[in-house]
């Protein structure tokens, strides 16, 4: 049995649950519906509308702000279910991890997974046949993992190969794959269909190093991929500054749907 | 993520650094400086602060191998019987703030943030840092024209009256030392930037006329301040508006031009990745114009200011940007996509003239124009003028001021000013000198010159 995306799966899971029910308040809270007078008065439409303030549909229907999301209310329910994971576990396991984990470890354990991580990135190059960035992705990953001890040293980037990350979502962009609907997936956070699509290939390809290192196989994989990729989410997670609802603005939703969709086409090129 | 969008847009902005004269910090245009700031080399060390460093501070070496944050977050719950919206479901639980503390007696600090920063803004972060090492324990927060303030500590929930917000900080400063028993302090002082530091002006009146338990601030520094609220607002309303190449309709257009420069970029330069470094050198590289600069500046504003709108809209009921009978259909994944983009249009300028006025006029007993005049400092130059203990930090190329403007500080507080020849609005705070003063200020000790790394000068 393989467990290397399961991470990804479970994300859809959830997603796709979600879906169905979406009624229920994130807090689980009944919404307390405090009718004041005016509204159960007033009906008439707010003092400033699109409309008033001169945001006509014919100039708004360009896509560079205009993000498709057609599971907008799913989405939202996910990016909060997010921000509480956040709130009571990964910040606080972050936390202490880099309170009371020394940096050098961080920086190795760190190092490592940039290693691995450069398998995906080698392969996805080659896949949207970039010549040099595949030709530096293999020459980081063998002398990253001979010279510097399986990944434990990033002697590479001194020699003049440095690290360029490509995923398979590039490799589908690349080949022309629209990047479909928005989608905020459990966890992972902003993506949308392609690179969700993307992600699972990439633990596909995790495979390869995964298997080399005997750590799906055998009796304890399930521990031995639970460790890895659990690690893995406190590495990446210790190294982002993003912290939900931090923006200070109530339209951070937005935002975040603005921006991701941005630097995805920006490395995409699109 | 924010950061990296922020810097996606700042790219554009890097102008001309020229070497320093007499004050050191290098960056010449007001505007490059209001964005970049100051970098990172030319902030004051660890190390050069240990000059003022009392014995009993506790601070992880430069070097450590363990990051523990100074500070600690906590909330409080200021108005427990009010119902926060499920759309505001994070901003339950009370009004955030952070301390760092000392295990001992010591001066106490607050900090109150500039429009639309929190407590935890990499400014407010910075300073905190800088006086916890200088023996000071300091406790931040955030403006009241963020939504976590404005839900949890503000009376009216509409931010803009300079008595009424510094009253809520204010009270919420009493709450919180209630809160800390623990914390042992010697005398109390107060700093606030840019709106923090009308704040600060305000609670510092506030609790001089106050009947009962007082604060009695020893002494109060105004980083970078506005002289009149509405006259910088109008500043920076404009700097977005006036700045979008073929006006606000081409927004979008404009944007679609910045991602394609970005993607060219980044095409051409793969290998820095989309970080920091790649942003750094893509603002080398473009030397953004100063109308660009001026419509990011706007932007930013522009973000902060139409989060504030909202949120005051929702708790009020209003009807100004969204309609009185959609409010309690809100849930926690209630779409805002529309909202925010009527928002986006409303300025600052148009909050204060059709939300704030109407709503405080009835209240106050005030006419418009007495509100609107008392949100300038002038309407309290005698007090200012005869107040020592309050001093003031600012730029002559501030931005957010008016011509003239500079002058009136001087005039205000006479005697009382220190004047960078430039910095924008807040770039130099950060600066080795900057911060020198600034501690220089509030502890009394004054650097020798022996161990002052950089020259002084420009000094007024």
């Amino acid at each position: 049995m393989n467990h290397k995306y399961l991470f990804s799966l479970l994300s859809l899971i959830i997603f796709v649950l979600l879906q169905g029910c979406s009624h229920t308040s994130i807090q689980g809270t009944v919404a307390q519906e405090t009718v004041t007078q005016e509204e159960a008065i007033g009906s008439e439409p707010a003092q400033n509308t699109l409309a008033s303030v001169g945001v006509s549909l014919e100039l708004d229907s360009d896509t560079s702000v205009n993000i498709y999301d057609p599971w907008e209310s799913t989405n939202r329910k996910i990016y909060n279910l997010n921000a509480q994971l956040d709130d009571y576990l990964l910040i606080p396991v972050v936390d202490g991890y880099q309170a009371y984990v020394p940096r050098f470890l961080r920086q190795g354990i760190n190092n490592i997974y940039s290693n691995f991580t450069s398998v995906n990135h080698t392969v996805n190059a080659a896949l949207q046949l970039k010549g040099k960035t595949t030709v530096n992705n293999g020459m980081r990953f063998i002398s990253n993992t001979t010279m510097g001890i399986a990944g434990i040293f990033d002697i590479a980037t001194g020699m003049g190969f440095p690290e360029i990350k490509e995923d398979f979502g590039q490799v589908l962009g690349h080949w022309g794959v629209p990047e479909g609907p928005y989608v905020v997936l459990p966890f992972f956070g902003p993506s949308n269909l392609r690179d969700t699509t993307g992600l699972v290939a990439d633990f596909f390809i995790a495979d390869i190093y995964l298997d080399g290192f005997g750590m799906n196989r055998g009796t304890n994989s399930t521990t031995w991929v639970a460790i890895y990729y659990g690690l893995m989410g406190v590495d990446i997670r210790s190294d982002m500054s993003f912290r939900y609802y931090d923006s200070l603005t109530p339209f951070e939703y937005d935002m975040i749907r603005i921006m991701y969709t941005a630097q995805r086409r920006v490395l995409i090129g699109e | 993520m924010k950061t990296s969008f922020l810097m996606t847009l700042f790219f554009l902005l890097y102008g001309s650094i020229s070497v320093a004269s007499e004050y050191g910090y290098p960056i010449k245009n007001p505007l490059t400086a209001t964005i970049v700031g100051t970098p990172d080399p030319l902030k004051a060390s660890q190390e050069s602060l240990t000059f003022w460093q009392p014995d009993y501070v506790d601070i992880a070496p430069v070097d450590s191998q363990f990051d523990k944050e100074i500070d600690n977050e906590y909330k409080i719950s200021i108005f427990p019987e009010r119902e926060i919206s499920d759309l505001f479901w994070h901003e339950r639980g009370g009004l955030k703030y952070s301390v760092a503390q000392h295990n001992a007696q010591a001066p106490l600090l607050f900090i109150i943030s500039g429009t639309g920063s929190s407590y935890r803004s990499s400014l407010v972060k910075e300073l905190q840092k800088n006086f916890y090492q200088a023996g000071f324990h300091v406790v931040a927060i955030s403006s009241p024209t963020v939504p976590n303030f404005m839900l949890n500590a503000s009376r009216s929930v509409t931010p803009g009256n300079m008595y009424e917000d510094s009253a809520d900080i204010h009270h919420a400063m009493q709450q919180i030392m209630n809160q800390h028993h623990d914390i042992q302090v010697s005398d109390f002082y107060l700093t606030g930037y840019s709106l923090g530091a009308s704040h600060a002006v305000y609670v510092t009146k506030f609790d001089d006329e106050k009947q009962g338990e007082r604060f009695q601030f020893k002494k109060v520094l105004l980083i970078n301040p506005p002289v009149s609220l509405v006259n910088s607002v109008v500043i920076l309303d404009k700097m977005f508006e006036d700045n979008i190449p073929g006006g606000m309709n081409k927004f979008n257009v404009y944007y679609q031009e910045i991602i394609h420069k970005v993607s060219k970029f980044h095409h051409k330069n793969e290998d820095l990745g989309l970080g920091r470094e790649f942003f750094f050198e893509m603002f080398r590289e473009q030397q953004p114009s100063d109308q660009a600069m001026k419509a990011i500046i706007g932007f930013v504003f522009r973000v902060a200011s139409s989060g504030m709108v909202f949120t005051a809209d929702v708790y009020n009921h209003q009807g100004y940007v969204i309609a009185k009978n959609k409010v309690s259909a809100l849930t926690a994944s209630s779409s805002l996509t529309e909202y925010s983009k009527v928002a986006f249009r409303l300025g600052f300028d148009d909050y204060i003239k059709n939300f704030y006025l109407p709503n405080f006029v009835g209240k106050s007993g005030f006419t418009q124009k007495q509100l609107l005049k008392e949100a300038s400092l002038e309407s309290i130059a005698p007090y200012l003028q005869q107040n020592s203990r309050i001093s003031v930090m600012h730029n002559l190329d501030d931005p957010i001021l008016m011509p003239g403007e500079i002058e009136q500080i001087k005039s205000l507080f006479p005697g009382r000013t220190t004047i960078y020849p430039h910095g924008g609005h807040l770039g130099n705070v950060s600066y080795q000198q900057n911060t020198y003063d600034m501690l220089e200020y509030f502890t009394g000790k004054k650097m020798t010159a022996m161990v002052n790394p950089v020259n002084k000068g420009a000094r007024k």
